[in-house]
Parts: C-alpha cells; structure tokens; sequence
C-alpha cells in the first residue's frame, strides 16, 4: 500500500478562500413528483452548467433497475455553485417538480 | 519530479512502465492491491455526495470548505475512504497510443460520467466513449447489465484509431487508475461533463497535469484559431496584438489537444521537466 506521507501532491485551490462563505441558489426538487429522472432527463440535457446529476438509488448486486421504474432513480443537483439561476430547468421540468430559491 | 513517476516509474514516466497495468497487478498478493476498486463497482452516489459536501462548505465559510477538501483530497489520493473516486493524468495522444501498446486485453466502455452527469446511456460502439485496460473487462463482458452496456474487445490498431477519432472530435485524453498505482483506462473527456476535470479546475484536485507543455512557433502560426476551440482549460487563447495563439503554459494541461488540431503543426509540446518553473506544476 501507499504510504500517505509520499502522496503529497502539489495542486492549488482555485477557490478564492477570501470570498467564502458565498451565497448559493437552493434547488429543491420534489421527489412526489419527480419519480422517473433517467427515463426523463430533461433537466439533465437542458442545464447549461450541469448542476444536475442522476443515480441509481436501488443497485441489486450493482445492477441497476429498469429506468421507468418509479423511485429507482434520483435527481440531485450537485454543482449549485455554477447554477446561473436561468430557470431553463423550471420551464422544461414536466411534472414542476424543481423550485430555486435565490 | 511528477509524484507517480517518484513512486512507481522506475526511471521512466511511470505510465509507460509495464509495471503499472493490471496484468502486473494479478502477480501481486492481495495485500498489495486496493482494498476496493472503483470504476463499474463504484457506488456513484459516494461520489456524487462526496461533490455537494465540497459546494455545500462552500456555503459554509473558508475553514469548513478547507476541512471538507482536505478530507476529500486525502481519501481520493489513497482511494480509501467512502469517496472511493479515482485518481488520473492527462496524457497527449502520442502517450495514450502507447499505452495501448502496453496493456491488453482494451476494451470500449460506456463513461459513467455521462451516464449520472447527462443520463447518457451508451449502449452501441460508436457512442463509447472510454476505454478500460486489463482483464478486469472480462467481467463487464460477462455481465453487461451489471456494467451498463458490457464491453467491446478491440485490437491495438482499432484502439489507436478509435483515439484518434476521438482526438480529431475534441476529446481530451487522460489515464484513470483504479486504486493507487494501476491503470484502468483512458478517459476522453470534456469540461464540464468529466466529473473529474470539473473537480479538478474548480476545486483542485484528483487529475494531475501531464508532462508535456504546449509551445507556439510563431514562424508557422497563421491565427486560424482551431487550437483555441479545443483547449478545455483556457490556457490557449488568440493573442489579438499578434494574431498568433497564445499558450498560458501555466494552465496547460499538456493534454495536446492543440497540437493534434494545428493544420500547420505550429504547436508541439515539450517536457515540462526542461522548464525549470514547470517542473513542480502540477
């Protein structure tokens, strides 16, 4: 195994540390309603900044479930430091299921 | 001194030892080897929790984001840990050709990044975009399911022209390892879509820059522009005064995006060892 003290790479931060704590949009989805994210993904493919990300919620010996399946998959949104507050995700979302709050 | 070529390049740069593939790593006692691999057996969700608790500091203050990205960098760096994550490096398409040379058996996968980031399936042979190495492929092809989409089996040849397709489209090429010190495969990628570049160039860890920089020769460079569609780093931008491109060697990433896509091979790169500034940007 690796010992920890040889692993000390020098990579820089490019987060200005003066600058935190930085104000973020809430993203909130509501997942009574959001139940089928993979089969429909329209907030996935439409986000300019890619905040969102979806997963498999129920892997049965890591295979995931059938898509279309209620509930199986889920929708986070992840990156909300790049969010724009654009509201596309809004317009787009079928079943109105994402509020941003600002 | 790049910190992987210190560990386990046996004096050469360390994915070109033949020591580092996973047929070297099948010799070794399991003692050696990662407690838990990641790549298809990764749980996405450690990874995608381990992202919002760095945006999540973010809201937080400047010690609490430090703490987190400290926490973070050392768990991914020794692959430990809940985040089980990988490590990689960027490496220019010369390099990768190499690689392909050395490892066996390759296989074209479906990219997990886009599978969670776009909910992108790959399901067909065109549409793959990564590139596993070493007999752990073996299992993707016995149970595609498991594995979302199986595995394609390609030769040494098929292997080189299919990076150079995806050279050609603008991919960035980098090596992924799936626990310290062994390759797994060739990532392509684009920022923001790889999970790993974006973590990289916004919160500063994960990928290494590779061992090459980027240089410009003036002489040939007509100011077409292409190189500066394909840089994903914004280390390469069109000097307007000279008209020429204009290479910030102190973000480049060395991936040689710019120099496959120069129609008069103005651009080359060069050892980021002969520069004695570079040498420890990282």
């Amino acid at each position: 195994m690796v010992d920890k003290s040889q692993l000390k790479i020098p990579r820089p931060i490019p987060v200005d540390l003066t600058k935190l704590p930085l104000k973020l949009p809430k993203i909130e989805i509501d997942y009574s309603k959001c139940t089928v994210p993979f089969w429909c993904k329209k907030c996935l493919q439409v986000c300019p900044q890619v905040v969102f990300q979806v997963y498999c919620k129920q892997l049965v010996k890591l295979r995931e479930s059938d898509p279309r399946e209620p509930g199986v998959y889920q929708v986070i949104a992840v990156r909300r430091d790049k969010c724009n507050v654009c509201n596309k995700c809004i317009d787009v979302c079928p079943e109105d299921a994402i509020t941003i709050t600002y | 001194m790049c910190v992987y070529c210190d560990l386990w390049g046996d004096g050469m740069i360390w994915y070109l030892n033949p020591k580092n593939y996973p047929r070297h790593m099948y010799t070794l006692p399991k003692k050696d080897i990662a407690p838990k691999a990641a790549g298809g057996e990764a749980d996405p969700a450690g990874y995608i929790n381990a992202e919002r608790s760095l945006v999540d500091a973010l809201e937080k203050g400047p010690e609490e984001f430090e703490a987190t990205l400290k926490l973070l960098r050392d768990g991914m760096d020794l692959m430990q840990g809940s985040v089980g994550g990988w490590m990689g490096q960027a490496v220019p398409l010369r390099d990768a050709e190499k690689m392909v040379e050395i490892a066996s058996p390759k296989g074209l996968i479906a990219c997990i990044c886009r599978h969670h980031m776009l909910g992108r399936e790959e399901r067909t042979r065109p549409e793959m975009t990564c590139m596993g190495l070493g007999v752990g492929m073996l299992k993707w092809e016995r149970w595609p399911e498991r594995y979302k989409g199986g595995v394609y089996w390609v030769s040494t040849e098929e292997a080189k022209e299919w990076l150079r397709d995806l050279d050609k489209k603008g991919f960035m090429h980098s090596l992924m390892m799936f626990g310290p010190r062994f390759i797994g495969g060739i990532c392509n990628c684009d920022y923001p879509v790889c999970d790993a570049l974006a973590m990289r160039l916004d919160f500063g860890f994960n990928m290494l820059k590779g061992h090459h920089v980027a240089v410009v020769d003036y002489d040939l460079c007509n100011g077409c522009g292409i190189c500066a569609q394909r840089c994903q780093f914004g280390a390469l931008k069109m000097g307007v005064t000279q008209d020429k491109a204009n290479i910030d060697q102190m973000r480049c990433f060395g991936c040689g995006l710019c120099e496959t896509g120069c129609p008069r091979g103005a651009i080359s790169l060069v050892e980021r060892a002969k520069l004695p500034a570079l040498q420890e940007v990282w």
